[in-house]
């Protein structure tokens, strides 16, 4: 798993499993086709913290090693699971740009956002706006800290 | 247009001072090869694209490099908190301090300001797209010389992660030189 969670964590479940290409390699493949020479080139379970969710292009340096990002606060992993699949989202979209038939990516890219859509609606609700347009609680709260660069706010 | 989404792609949250990692960090918001000079590379050359699908990727791939510029700038700021100015003299940062302040600024490690010389557009799809492969390249080297210079892990992580982007960003570029080479543009 990419992050740690508390075993006590029950506040949402997504397992980013339910992306892998071992599901998706049970999508009807008549159906969708893939440009990618095989599903292994897709690493969407530690893709985030390397960087790279293709694995066929990714280029480690030296012998650094990327690490998984620890949070401890029940917001802290929610937030970080949204930044993770926003990753996702970007890095898939970026191929999708200049292979924008291939109907498999395509449709794991329809899947990852609608978690996203539901996952951001839940942090909404319990914490904090992401999203100028969602700022629809009883008072203004767009302007409260900590904004992105403040720091302090991962452990 | 743009939208501002209030988090950053990849967390960075430094605890230690670090005023020399500053310094060279900060040549990533406004040195040659900088986050600054990508993303304005790649959004000046989205409009003379000759196809849908390279004015999508310079548009996306211009978009991410701001929110790096985002995250170069974090670091810098984070690296530099609490400092004095006796610290900020003694890590050779006094002539930064005279100008700037505590501000950030866009300028290379050895203080010299962002220029739009930086970037070049020839209006040429191909001459463009390997101008950004070398670019990506350039930009992937000069992390990595940052990387060797970093010795907190809370520094080294975003830089791998920055670095990682360099790489698959240049590939995209690739790939689409490719097949605009196989497609006939000169």
């Amino acid at each position: 798993m990419l992050f740690e969670f508390n075993d006590n964590d029950d506040l949402y479940d997504l397992d980013l499993s339910y992306f892998n290409l071992d599901k998706m390699d049970k999508l009807d493949n008549n159906k969708y086709s893939m440009n990618l020479k095989n599903s292994n080139d897709l690493d969407l379970e530690n893709g985030y913290f390397l960087g790279n969710i293709f694995s066929n292009i990714y280029d480690p340096y030296k012998n650094y090693k990327p690490k998984k990002i620890n949070s401890y606060s029940e917001q802290q992993k929610m937030l970080l699971k949204i930044q993770e699949l926003d990753f996702i989202e970007n890095d898939l979209a970026l191929y999708l740009d200049i292979h924008p038939n291939d109907t498999k990516v395509f449709e794991i890219f329809k899947r990852v956002n609608k978690e996203l859509e539901n996952l951001k609606k839940k942090y909404y609700e319990k914490y904090e706006v992401l999203e100028l347009i969602c700022d629809n609680k009883s008072k203004y709260t767009w302007i409260d800290d900590p904004w992105p660069w403040d720091g302090g706010y991962y452990v | 247009m743009f939208k501002y989404d209030k988090k950053l792609q990849y967390p960075i949250d430094i605890k230690n001072k670090d005023l020399k990692m500053a310094k060279y960090i900060i040549t990533q918001f406004g040195g040659s090869n900088g986050e600054l000079s990508a993303s304005l590379r790649y959004f000046s050359q989205k409009f003379s694209m000759p196809t849908e699908e390279g004015k999508a990727l310079l548009n996306d791939i211009a978009t991410e490099e701001l929110s790096h510029q985002e995250m170069v700038a974090t670091m810098v700021n984070q690296l530099i908190s609490g400092a004095s100015v006796k610290e900020l003299e003694n890590a050779g940062l006094s002539g930064q301090y005279a100008e700037h302040g505590y501000g950030l600024f866009p300028n290379d490690v050895n203080g010299v300001p962002w220029n739009a010389s930086y970037i070049a557009n020839v209006g040429d799809p191909i001459a463009n797209l390997m101008e950004d492969m070398a670019a990506e390249q350039k930009a992937r080297v000069t992390y990595e010389h940052l990387i060797d210079l970093a010795k907190d892990e809370d520094v080294i992580q975003p830089l791998l992660f920055l670095r990682q982007r360099e790489v698959v960003h240049f590939n995209r570029f690739k790939e689409l030189y490719e097949k605009y080479t196989k497609e006939g543009y000169k």
